[in-house]
């Protein structure tokens, strides 16, 4: 365990790590998301992210990471798992509403396996990479290191698709309704709207930015399928560190998480993600509902 | 199943008629499965022999297979004590497994003086898992379902982070390697010893965790699984119970990873991560998490169907998630529960074939009371006389200067109440005057803000509800609280034998005396030919005299009754009024209830309390309250007051 | 059954069962209420009126001969698919949702395709003017009194052709109950049923038509209101 880094250094790394952070920030927002309306905690979400790295390696391979290309590839890919997503909900997650815990925890990691297995029938167990698109190439300067361009991208984004959460859901007919059934679904029943189908709504979007997420992070580095599984356990830390359901406390938290993260790769190497389970473990003692959620 | 269908027709009237047809000569009724028993246990019995018998039976590579079966069920079996028997749902239970491993491996492999033989460090893996399942379980208690499952899986991913993470001492992902507990023990020159050193001590383990799921303590996990809140009010601690499974779970979860490091003579962090644990999960599931062997079921099956899915599809955790997905939402009962259907089946056929007269009888004996049966029990004095119970008397029960405010309503205002020794008293008020917050502040689930509360002249203000059970007050529900899935029998014996204490007893049975007594309290109450139905089949007013009798289990001297007619129909009314005097009567014990139902106040009441907008109104014998003005006022509304004061002002 | 007027009847219900979980609380009830009538049912707490006005409106496990709205049939039909049908529900306890403005409350609501009465957010205003001032104020601080302007506010911006409330009176002091009683009559005259459940007997005999006193999920009596006035048939059925 060394603490002896240079200022610069350290700056670096939180850098690296706010940009890590705003990746988990779309992962977790869906999730935390899901859970307020739909009172359910999705494990698949991650999957649903990993769907999207691979979908946009696929793409990349075919047509290029070319400046152009590379948003509709992005897109394209959050698209095709949020249809995916739409299956997932209408078709399997529709019955456990009123189940117990266990099923529906058991029922969500079912699609874990699932989408493992089609994946690695797919793409094969050997990681994958990208290109970076030309105008994210290269890195920025900072104090006296370097910081690739893509992280500040990633900040970007998050911040981007935190004002489109933001204004859908306080600004917006469909917001309206999201924060209505979070507080009283029978009630919102009773005003005529189909709860049912604003749940698949809410869980189709979710899908949308974990798949956005996954497209993103072929940005990083290497896809693997090691991917959904880190992913979901992040997100979950996120999730519960920031309040079941809060989409702010999503934001502190997945920030929190993605630099406490990057200090642990700097402090204890090997086991850098121990900081970030001692970080969880330390909140939910001291207050159990998460750092913006209500009482549990 | 039958319930996804019908959510599925549930437009579909015409469909869902055709499903049923199909379905109905599939379902089994309880006798049927009840009856399966004895070839359920004879099926147990054999599969546990071919397993003893393995290394007669096949080859090296199945044996090895079954070997890594029988660890992964060992952990699945403790874990199971948790979720099926106390109803916790941990994500983490491999952390202690891996503790278990790592107290073999490491000083081993480190040759720490005493320690390094295996066979001593494992000997000291229950020790491991219990000291560490007190520590962690601290943590994690902090958390109820939801948190407390992720709080575990964030416990375990710490242990995984530091195994992983500290390679000097564990060697990380490639671990501690070598481990060879003895001679007679090596796995290459004594590969069956070894085999049947794993099965011993995996069926002790069974054996012993199989006694405990069974003794009286199983039975108040098992009532804290089927409602935790009937359990406080059974005089359980709740929480202490819970720690202590948890604790025995971890102990076991450690002697099965010791166990696994023992057989395959090394540990690394690769195999110690949340998926371990996943597994664990997934074979109780898949298993049968209702059965006790369930947890080893799911283990071989799994581990066999991965070893054999493997070798032919790159899908393999495809085919795996279907079949989780498959078992999770149509198969509750798991494999175990398909091939205990099957068997009964089997017998109801054989029985069928037989011609057997004893087969009809067991489908009659067993009642099933649906809301068509409107029940009477048979109560032996239920038709006594009006008698107006001696009410008077040092007050039992008071209540002082209690008050509730939640935010700016106050709910509760400066309530003084007196309930006398042995008087059937009934609190009554219009909607909203404050009666079920006043319960919940006596009985411990609420804390007031100001007064005091005295039983017996002792002051039991803010005590949590099981020690006011323990000192004689029982309380029932405005909606029923029983544990449904336990026969009414069960409920009783659990609840007089939880505030005995006689629950912290971890093998046998229930004292005969205790059995006997929940007979007798049955049979009190008009339940007596329904010992074995379980709570959930009773009809609505079965279900609340079994909360009575419940309550008289619990020996109360004081029953707090919320609403006990709430549901009723005309005639179960009647027979709950009835009950209710009688046992006020025969137990000599005090009643205060609140009530909407009128007649029932005038019918049994000897005095009444009216509440209004959180205060005492007024209160006296029922006649005295009927004719009050104030009380009419109160519940006819107040429109008329103001009414006269608008006319006035203009 | 059709109204005076060749309407038909805003609803029909035959045969109501009604269950909370395992226990029954409504037991066979029959029930009418004609287009522009206001009927009120009566009854002591816990004798069955909240269960039937929920199992109408099809929030409870019910099952029933028939339940017939403005002629439709609709005991298969789920429960927000009633509302857009013309089936208004005002629940007990002045629920809104608090984490919502007064405007996003009222902008919320889906209105029934071919409804009873054309009722728009600036009506709301007008009928309710507090609601106007308090327009951009979160729900959840509204007084009683107010929530519950607010809900019948949305109810009635559902369009309904049949309203129910559950005990509107609750909570409310004697001038918003006045004010309350004015607006189901004018509401009726534009040929709504109000269908009312209430403790309050006063409040419902002022706007009711028609009563029935429900006693343990049945109907114990019903008549006219003038007849229903009648102190003994009161105090059977309503007072202590």
């Amino acid at each position: 365990m060394t603490f002896a880094y240079t200022l610069s250094q350290y700056v670096v790394q939180i850098v690296a790590g706010l940009g890590t952070g705003a990746v988990l920030f779309l992962i977790a927002s869906g999730l935390t998301l899901v859970f307020g309306a739909l009172r359910i905690i999705n494990f698949a979400h991650g999957s649903l992210y990993m769907i999207g790295a691979y979908v946009t390696v696929s793409l990349a391979e075919e047509f290029g990471f070319g400046n152009a290309i590379f948003w509709i590839v992005i897109v394209a890919a959050a698209l095709v798992v949020a249809a995916g997503g739409l299956i997932m909900e209408v078709f399997f997650f529709r019955p456990i509403y009123r189940r117990t815990l266990l099923t529906q925890l058991l029922v969500t990691f079912s699609f874990v396996l699932i989408i493992n297995g089609v994946l690695r029938n797919f793409y094969g167990a050997p990681t994958r990479s990208t290109d970076v698109p030309p105008f994210l190439e290269g890195s920025v300067r900072v104090l006296d290191g370097r910081v690739p361009k893509y992280q500040f991208f990633f900040m970007a984004v998050a911040v981007v698709v935190a004002i489109v959460l933001w204004a859908l859901l306080y600004r917006t007919g469909l917001g309206r309704m999201v924060r209505a059934a979070v507080s009283d679904p029978t009630l919102l029943g009773l005003s005529g709207v189909n709860v049912r189908f604003l749940y698949t709504g809410v869980f189709v979007i979710a899908a949308f930015f974990a798949g956005l997420a996954g497209a993103l992070t072929t940005l990083q580095g290497t896809v693997s399928l090691d991917l959904g599984v880190d992913a979901i356990i992040l997100a979950f830390v996120v999730v519960v560190i920031g309040g079941l359901g809060s989409l702010s406390g999503a934001f502190i938290a997945a920030l929190l998480v993605g630099v406490a993260q990057a200090l642990g790769i700097l402090w204890v190497p090997q086991a850098s993600i121990a900081i970030v389970f001692a970080v969880l473990v330390v909140v939910l003692a001291v207050r159990p509902q998460g750092l913006r959620g209500r009482t549990a | 199943m039958t319930e996804i269908a019908q959510q599925f027709t549930q437009g579909f009237p015409g469909v869902r008629r055709g499903l049923e047809r199909v379905v109905d000569p599939l379902r089994i009724s309880p006798a049927q499965y009840a009856s399966a028993k004895p070839a359920l246990w004879g099926f147990a019995a054999a599969a546990m022999a071919v397993v003893g018998l393995l290394p007669f039976l096949a080859g090296p590579g199945d044996i090895l297979l079954a070997q890594q079966a029988i660890y992964l069920g060992l952990l699945a079996l403790s874990l199971n004590l948790l979720v099926n028997t106390t109803g916790l749902v941990s994500f983490g239970h491999a952390m202690f497994y891996a503790l278990g491993a790592y107290l073999v491996a490491i000083p081993f492999v480190k040759e720490v003086p005493v320690l390094e033989n295996p066979l001593f460090a494992f000997a000291l893996t229950p020790l491991m898992g219990a000291v560490s399942g007190l520590v962690i379980g601290f943590v994690v208690f902090r958390g109820r379902e939801l948190y407390f499952a992720l709080l575990t899986l964030g416990m375990a991913q710490l242990v995984w982070a530091v195994a992983h993470g500290w390679q000097s001492l564990t060697g990380g992902t490639n671990g501690s390697n070598g481990v060879f507990a003895a001679d007679w023990l090596n796995p290459f020159l004594h590969a069956h010893q070894l085999y049947w050193f794993v099965f011993g001590i995996a069926f002790l383990c069974a054996v012993i965790l199989y006694v405990i799921t069974g003794s009286p303590f199983g039975d108040a996990l098992r009532g804290v699984r089927e409602n935790r809140r009937r359990a406080e009010f059974a005089g359980l601690w709740v929480k202490r119970y819970e720690m202590t499974a948890f604790v025995i779970a971890a102990t076991f979860a450690s002697i099965a990873g010791g166990l696994a490091v023992i057989g395959e003579t090394q540990v690394n962090s690769g195999q110690l991560d949340w998926q371990r644990s996943a597994l664990a999960l997934v074979a109780v599931l898949i298993g049968g998490m209702r059965y006790f062997l369930g947890p080893f079921v799911g283990a071989f099956f799994y581990l066999f169907l991965f070893d054999w899915v493997i070798e032919r599809t790159a899908l393999w955790d495809t085919v795996l998630g279907v079949i989780v997905l498959f078992v999770a939402l149509a198969m509750p009962g798991g494999i175990a529960g398909m091939i205990h259907w099957v068997l009964a089946h089997a017998t109801a056929l054989v029985a069928r074939l037989r011609r057997a007269p004893e087969a009809a009888p067991a489908e009659a004996a067993v009642v099933e009371s649906g809301f068509d049966a409107v029940h009477v029990p048979d109560v032996e004095g239920l038709e006594a006389t009006a008698a107006v119970s001696d009410g008077t008397g040092p007050p039992l029960f008071e209540i002082k200067g209690l008050t509730k405010a939640f935010g700016g309503l106050v709910a509760v205002n400066d309530v003084t109440l007196h309930v006398r020794t042995g008087a059937i008293h009934a609190l009554i008020g219009p909607n909203g005057a404050g009666k079920t917050t006043l319960f919940n502040l006596v009985t411990g689930l609420m804390k007031p803000d100001a007064g005091e509360v005295l039983l017996d002249g002792e002051q039991i203000t803010g005590k949590a509800p099981w020690r006011l059970v323990k000192r004689g007050m029982g309380r029932s529900f405005q909606q029923t609280n029983l544990f449904w899935a336990l026969s009414s029998l069960e409920n009783v014996t659990l609840a007089g034998a939880a505030v005995n204490d006689a629950t912290t007893k971890m093998y046998g049975r229930h004292a005969a005396p205790l059995r006997d007594k929940a007979r007798e309290l049955l049979d009190q109450v008009g339940l007596g030919a329904f010992g074995g139905t379980s709570a959930f089949e009773l009809s609505h007013g079965d279900q609340r005299s079994l909360e009575i009798a419940t309550a008289l289990a619990v020996e109360s001297r004081l029953l707090l009754l919320d609403e006990p007619t709430a549901g009723l129909s005309p005639a179960e009314t009647e027979t709950a009024v009835a009950l209710i005097r009688k046992i006020a009567m025969e137990e000599n014990l005090t009643v205060l209830f609140v009530e909407h139902d009128m007649e029932v106040v005038f019918e049994i009441a000897d005095w009444v309390t009216v509440m209004h907008r959180g205060s005492v109104l007024a209160e006296g014998p029922p006649a005295a309250v009927r004719a009050d003005p104030e009380c009419r006022r109160a519940y006819l509304g107040e429109v008329e007051e103001e009414e006269e004061e608008d006319e006035v002002a203009r | 059954m059709s109204g005076s007027d060749g309407r038909p009847a805003a609803l029909d219900v035959v045969d109501l069962n009604a269950f909370y979980g395992k226990s029954q609380v409504v037991f066979g009830l029959d029930l009418q209420v004609a287009a522009g009538e206001v009927v009120a049912i009566l009854g002591r707490n816990g004798a069955g009126k909240t269960s039937t006005l929920m199992a109408i409106a099809g929030v409870v496990n019910s099952r029933a001969k028939s339940i017939q709205l403005a002629g439709e049939e609709i005991s298969h039909v789920p429960s927000f698919k009633r509302v857009r049908r013309g089936l208004s529900l005002v629940p007990s306890g002045s629920r809104a949702f608090p984490n919502l403005t007064v405007a996003e409350n009222l902008d919320l609501v889906r209105s029934a395709a071919d409804g009873g009465v054309t009722w728009t957010v600036e009506n709301a205003y007008r009928t309710f003017p507090k609601l106007a001032e308090l327009r951009e104020s979160s729900a959840g601080t509204l007084s009683g009194g107010e929530r519950q302007m607010l809900a019948v506010a949305r109810a009635m911006l559902a369009r309904p052709r049949l309203l129910m409330l559950d005990e509107p009176s609750e909570g409310l002091g004697p001038i918003v109950l006045k004010d309350i009683a004015a607006r189901l009559r004018e509401m009726a005259k534009d040929g709504i049923g109000i269908l009312l459940a209430e403790q309050n007997y006063r409040l419902a005999l002022q706007v009711a038509d028609r009563v029935y006193f429900i006693e343990k999920g049945t109907v114990a009596w019903q008549g006219h209101a003038d007849r229903a006035g009648d102190s003994e048939v009161i105090g059977r059925y309503l007072a202590v």
